[in-house]
């Protein structure tokens, strides 16, 4: 039988990593804002960042910039977890925000997840859980977790193994070595190594 | 019942701006100046400049030969408007026929309103008494007509002159041809025949006036002397999007409330949108029957005149009202009016749709959470790194400049600088505790070194940034002074 729903678009970071979009991802680990960037970078159109005082006033506009054009993002503070979830449902049923990104200390539960990804169906754009501390089980597409690697290669050019933990349609879990020009380069991404786990 | 016309000029009008917002120039030979005829001239003196021998019409060179310390500002006509526009909304207490006589007056139709201040002469005493406490320099004219008060504001001798009823051609003789506003043309070519005051006019023939002379000056003679009529046109005042609604019995319930809602919004939208305007704030003021009034007030992050939106803005403001007793007085007003353009809308949706409702998310996040709360990046120029950009609010519509390209490497998360322990002293220390954590330095780069804004009077300290990386992964940012000793050193931001 044909599947009824009609198939979602993907989008590439590269040859095997794609992310579902009009749908929600969970993102773990100290470099979780490797992947958000990473994702915003790919897609061109307002980004709205939600997130407590402390998440959203840490960002740098000036370094961000090698990514994408810091006037994208529109910047919303909370200061609950309902507060919180709330505007990040209301983000992604947005059609005119193409990516939500969401700091949360701990990830949301089945229902709460559940809502947001419902949310993002009817919006279309992606929604993206940086989660602190530790995760629930959820409704979210994918999980991540993004590691800084330390590489004393040229100065702080950055390494990060990105691990999918997650997935909810099939894709098999694996691990990436991922690097990025550095300072003054463009965003392009580069798979150093891929590992099956 | 006859016209009754009151007519005040305001002769001082832009050193009377500039003397209401204590500007101390206007106290010493000072002159507002505007351009006339290719040059700059004087168009009003201060009274130490006028006593220094400066007269309106001289140009800036030459008033300044005769008095080198004369202080000149060039004229604001849009500001000299808009408190011409104040002063016609003060003078509703005098009359309710009021039109605004540019570029320095105002034209009051009187007729039966004397007699609630005592008298036309108690009237005019009072308007002038009121205007002195507001420092605005007037001068007043009532006769029967337009060009006859307005002729007697401005060339009659005394403060106030009033013209007694039916007496016009009389109270006009004397004074000077220019009075009847004429072309400066005609009224010099009347000077050169020896026809210099109103009252000689009154002898000749008409025909031979309107020969020589045009039918101007006739048609100007003939509505000073009340011959021809000449209405006065009231300026409508700023029009007022509200609407409000009394209910003989007081409600409580929610579902009431809304319908209440419903009806004002849409009285209030509709008026708006065939005005083509769109408002960034409503506020709706519930009267209840116990405790008095209460104002809810709702934001937009664009201007707005649909009453859906209004009301579903207005939806969760509704529940934090507590209504005991009922409430029977309803007010909704639309505030910060902006006009609104309509544009064509395309078939596929294109950028300005994805902003609009950008634009909806923008002020719904806004209406709960606080629009000082939703906000985006605008760069600022400056070299420090904590103050390179400024969050502004994102319902705020300046245009954002482009973003400069970055010209130093900065860390994609800073936060106030966080001491940490030293355990390996170094430069940068080889080892320290950080957040309850244990990091080794692998590598660092710097230091970059900022001096201090050396035009600020509270001086900062010198700093240095390093960029560290540690073992375990974390690429930090450390921040040290080094003008301190023993070395302090703080964690101040994280790259990715």
């Amino acid at each position: 039988m044909k599947d009824l729903k009609p198939k979602k678009q993907r989008l590439r970071l590269s040859d095997d990593v794609s992310l579902e979009l009009q749908s929600l991802h969970e993102i773990m680990g100290e470099a979780n804002l490797s992947l958000a960037l990473t994702v915003a970078a790919k897609l061109s159109g307002p980004i709205v960042w939600i997130g407590r005082a402390g998440h959203v006033q840490s960002i740098m506009p000036s370094a961000v910039g090698a990514f994408l054009d810091p006037a994208r993002m529109v910047l919303t503070e909370c200061t609950s977890r309902k507060e919180l979830l709330w505007a990040a449902e209301q983000a992604m049923r947005c059609s005119g925000a193409v990516l939500t990104v969401i700091h949360l200390a701990q990830g949301p539960n089945l229902k709460e997840s559940r809502r947001m990804q419902l949310a993002c169906e009817q919006g279309g754009g992606m929604g993206l859980i940086l989660i602190e501390r530790n995760a629930q089980s959820s409704a979210a597409q994918t999980r991540w977790t993004c590691q800084p690697i330390p590489a004393n290669d040229t100065p702080l050019t950055p390494h990060w193994s990105w691990e999918r933990t997650k997935s909810r349609n099939g894709g098999r879990p694996g691990r990436w070595h991922v690097t990025w020009g550095g300072y003054g380069q463009t965003c392009d991404v580069h798979m150093v190594a891929a590992t099956a786990a | 019942m006859a016209k009754r016309v009151m007519s005040i000029w305001l002769p001082q009008l832009p050193l009377d701006r500039l003397r209401r917002l204590r500007d101390p120039r206007v106290e010493v030979e000072f002159a507002v100046i505007s351009e006339i005829k290719n040059a700059f001239r004087l168009t009003h003196v201060s009274a130490a400049a006028s006593e220094a021998g400066l007269v309106p019409g001289m140009s800036v060179a030459d008033a300044r030969a005769i008095c080198p310390k004369l202080l000149t500002e060039p004229r604001n006509p849009a500001r000299e408007e808009m408190l011409l526009r104040a002063l016609r909304r003060w003078a509703d207490r005098l009359s309710p026929w009021i039109a605004i006589d540019k570029p320095n007056g105002l034209m009051l139709d009187i007729t039966g309103c004397s007699h609630l201040f005592g008298g036309e002469a108690d009237m005019a005493a009072e308007t002038i008494a009121s205007l002195d406490i507001k420092l605005i320099t007037s001068k007043i004219g009532i006769a029967d007509t337009k060009g006859a008060a307005q002729a007697l504001a401005r060339f009659s001798a005394d403060r106030v002159r009033i013209s007694t009823q039916g007496e016009l051609k009389r109270d006009l003789k004397d004074l000077p041809i220019e009075a009847l506003s004429i072309d400066p043309k005609i009224s010099n070519n009347l000077r050169r025949v020896g026809l210099h005051r109103i009252g000689q006019l009154y002898d000749i023939k008409p025909s031979e006036l309107s020969r020589r002379y045009g039918l101007a000056l006739m048609k100007s003679l003939a509505m000073a002397t009340g011959q021809m009529p000449d209405p006065i046109s009231p300026l409508a005042s700023d029009p007022v999007f509200a609407a409000q609604m009394n209910l003989p019995d007081p409600i409580g319930y929610k579902s009431d409330l809304e319908d209440v809602l419903d009806k004002l919004s849409h009285s209030v939208c509709t008026r708006l949108k065939a005005a083509h305007f769109g408002a960034r704030s409503f506020s709706l003021t519930v009267r209840c029957v116990d405790t008095g009034d209460h104002v809810l007030t709702i934001g937009f992050a664009r201007p707005c005149h649909d009453a859906v939106l209004v009301k579903r803005q207005f939806d969760p403001k509704i529940d934090t009202l507590k209504i005991q007793y009922g409430a029977d007085w309803f007010r909704l007003k639309a505030e910060m009016l902006e006009p609104i353009k309509t544009r064509q809308r395309m078939f596929e949706g294109d950028e300005q749709d994805t902003l609009e409702d950008l634009g909806q998310l923008i002020t719904t996040l806004g209406n709960r959470l606080g629009f000082d709360r939703v906000r985006r990046f605008t760069p600022k120029d400056s070299h420090h790194p904590d103050c390179e950009f400024e969050a502004i609010e994102a319902a705020d519509s300046r245009p954002v400049p482009s973003w400069p390209e970055a010209t130093r490497e900065r860390p994609h998360q800073m936060f106030r600088p966080e001491r940490l322990r030293t355990l390996t002293p170094g430069r940068p220390p080889k080892a320290f505790e950080w957040r309850k954590a244990r990091h080794e330095t692998l590598s660092a780069y710097g230091p970059e070194r900022l001096s201090p804004e050396w035009w600020k009077l509270t001086r900062d300290e010198v700093k240095d940034y390093w960029a560290v990386e540690t073992k375990a992964g974390p690429r930090l940012w450390l921040l040290t002074y080094p003008q301190r000793t023993p070395p302090d050193w703080f964690v101040t931001g994280q790259f990715l």
